[in-house]
């Protein structure tokens, strides 16, 4: 699993992972993932290369939301795949971060 | 047509999640399986396993004193795959449990507990049962008409 940043209009940071949110490698990316939102308040988590999403992945994107809201921010998910943005409808988690499927939405969700 | 059963047996650690996640892989090639079938069946063995570990084997199993060993197997007919996922912890019905309300706000979100909902949600047939002190999961998930 590999995470790298970028900043969007001076103060998005948008968090790009690629890799596998399984049990395996959700909890390699914690650490990083945490000290991100710990840090930033307008976060968008992009997901196109995610190929796959189990529950471990879905402990970290909910811990991960309750941390940045705790602080007053926002969080947004970025494309994920069809069976990825699956997953997030079947847990819920849908319903507490929004899903977008394009950079201005995603944006436009965070700047709220 | 009927492909398999293929078997793996796996101890029931985390770590050995990674040769499930090569077995089906090699599976979803020989028989020609969409990747959306594959995502299902990984995510449904992920879910399972890790159940397992973490609720059947929670004082270990060294200290339960009962094998360890996580069995799975998987059959391909003309128009699903069926898997089964078979352990000695002690018996737990996974399809009795409630399902659970979907949160309406982030302070509702559960951190964990997602893996049987997605069970039910990827798979479109579930049976367990408890048979020669093994619990006995089988999911069954529908190919789709072109996908022969």
């Amino acid at each position: 699993m590999e995470m790298r940043i970028e900043t969007i209009n001076s103060n998005v940071t948008k968090i790009i992972l690629k890799g596998r949110l399984d049990v395996l490698c959700a909890q390699q990316i914690e650490p990083h993932f945490s000290a991100v939102v710990e840090s930033q308040r307008k976060i968008i988590l992009g997901l196109q290369g995610v190929p796959f999403l189990a529950s471990m992945g879905i402990r970290a994107l909910i811990i991960g939301t309750k941390t940045v809201k705790s602080k007053g921010g926002r969080m947004a998910l970025l494309n994920p795949t069809p069976d990825v943005e699956k997953v997030l409808t079947a847990s819920g988690t849908d319903t507490v971060v929004p899903i977008v499927h394009d950079l201005a939405s995603a944006i436009a969700a965070v700047s709220a | 047509m009927k492909l398999g059963p293929e078997t793996l047996v796996i101890r029931a650690e985390i770590g050995e999640l990674a040769h499930v996640v090569e077995w089906t892989g090699r599976l979803a090639t020989t028989w020609n399986l969409p990747s959306s079938t594959l995502f299902a069946i990984q995510l449904c063995f992920e879910e399972a396993v890790s159940n397992i570990i973490r609720h059947g084997f929670a004082d270990g199993p060294r200290e339960a004193g009962v094998n360890s060993d996580v069995h799975l197997s998987a059959e391909r007919r003309d128009n699903a795959v069926a898997i089964t996922i078979a352990d000695f912890a002690p018996a737990f019905d996974p399809l009795g449990v409630v399902p659970r309300a979907r949160p309406a706000t982030i302070q509702q979100a559960v951190i964990g507990g997602h893996g049987i909902q997605l069970m039910r949600r990827f798979a479109q047939h579930l049976t367990y049962e408890r048979r020669d002190g093994m619990n006995r999961l089988t999911l069954s998930f529908d190919l789709p008409t072109s996908g022969t």
